[in-house]
């Protein structure tokens, strides 16, 4: 299990942040985070991924409240995605492989490999710098990577906003695999209400930097539900 | 077992699931004791959720279909077959009246609606 809980945290100078919020991830089930732009879904997901220190509150995984002395280890199983990308745009791809993977035991490159060839990624990776890839084809490489961690957890913030559809269908498809078969415990963000695909067991919803709903998603994603969901995702602060 | 289940049709994905593996054992394709895909490998087949799969062998196993074996899975029970057969004629009762009605509407007559079973039979 991979909890937050009771996260605050607030940005000084624009004076809006997260507060209150608490989750429980579970291995194995997939969680999608549904908020409009703005509502603090990133916040929460780097608050997550330790990546930034809330004012007060604490990430715990499997009873365990992670701090500076098990944060490495914390990292190891955990993995973060988003379009951003966490290589050097100046590293070929080979070179940023050689450089990241070393961090992470469980990384294994025929799987990795296994990976570019199904989302048919094909470059020579030894030339290829990261930079020279396009916006779908990182996104790629990030997931590739990522699932041959072989991570407990997926934290992923948007990742496929900008993608086409053929690509975002390759990448789940193998996300949900992972979570299938080794129980690996995915959360999601996005805005889209579309994005809650059925491979979704739980849907949390954020407005205004809480969490205003929470429940699986037949029930969140109900024909009762849908029509007021769609207003809030539309309706403008 | 090939199960299919369609996302935009408006039926539960659940009820769809469950609905054809109950054909699968009323038809006789699937038998007594056999083991049913776990949820997960179903799931997985599917690219439908955890839940979702759960929830459909969940509503299989209250109307007494299936059951569970801890730690091992999920198997055909030996369901109350008359019973299960007079559900499914009522089933096919309640269409037919539904299509009845609208041959009434299109101005069919008996003899006219029962020349075309005939020969669609």
């Amino acid at each position: 299990m991979l909890s937050v809980k009771n996260i605050f945290y607030s940005y000084k100078k624009k004076g809006f942040g997260i507060k209150n919020i608490n989750i429980d991830l579970e291995e194995g089930y997939f969680y999608t985070l549904l908020g409009k732009n703005g509502t603090g879904k990133t916040t929460l997901l780097n608050v997550m991924y330790k990546m930034l220190l809330p004012k007060s509150g604490e990430v715990v995984i499997n009873g365990e409240s992670v701090g500076m002395k098990n944060l490495c280890e914390y990292k190891k199983q955990v993995a973060f995605v988003d379009d951003n990308g966490w290589c050097s745009g100046l590293l070929t791809l080979k070179e940023n492989v050689d450089l990241f993977s070393g961090l992470y035991e469980d990384f294994k490159l025929d799987e990795f490999e296994e990976y570019l060839n199904k989302f048919e990624l094909e470059c020579d990776l030894n030339q290829k710098k990261y930079n020279e890839l396009s916006k779908g084809e990182q996104m790629k490489f990030l997931v590739a990577f990522a699932l041959a961690r072989n991570p407990k957890y997926l934290i992923m913030d948007e990742p496929f906003t900008n993608l086409d559809p053929i690509v975002k269908t390759d990448l789940i498809g193998a996300i949900h695999k992972k979570v299938m078969d080794d129980k690996m415990g995915v959360i999601m963000s996005t805005h889209l209400v579309e994005d809650v695909s059925d491979i979704t067991d739980y849907v949390i919803i954020m407005e205004d930097g809480q969490i205003k709903l929470f429940g699986d998603r037949e029930k969140v994603m109900s024909e009762n539900n849908i029509a007021g969901l769609r207003e809030l995702m539309l309706s403008e602060v | 077992m090939n199960i299919k289940v369609l996302t935009k049709s408006g039926v539960p994905i659940y009820e769809q699931i469950s609905e054809q593996i109950k054909n699968e054992i009323v038809s006789g394709n699937l038998q007594q004791g056999e083991p049913l895909p776990s949820i997960r490998s179903l799931a997985a087949d599917l690219k439908i959720s955890v839940i979702t799969t759960k929830r459909a062998y969940e509503e299989l196993e209250r109307e007494g279909l299936i059951y569970s074996v801890a730690g091992k899975g999920f198997y055909v029970d030996n369901p109350d077959m008359s019973y299960l057969e007079e559900k499914r004629t009522l089933g096919i009762e309640d269409e037919l009246a539904k299509w009845i009605d609208s041959a009434k509407e299109a101005g069919l007559s008996k003899e006219d609606a029962v020349s075309m079973i005939n020969i669609l039979w």
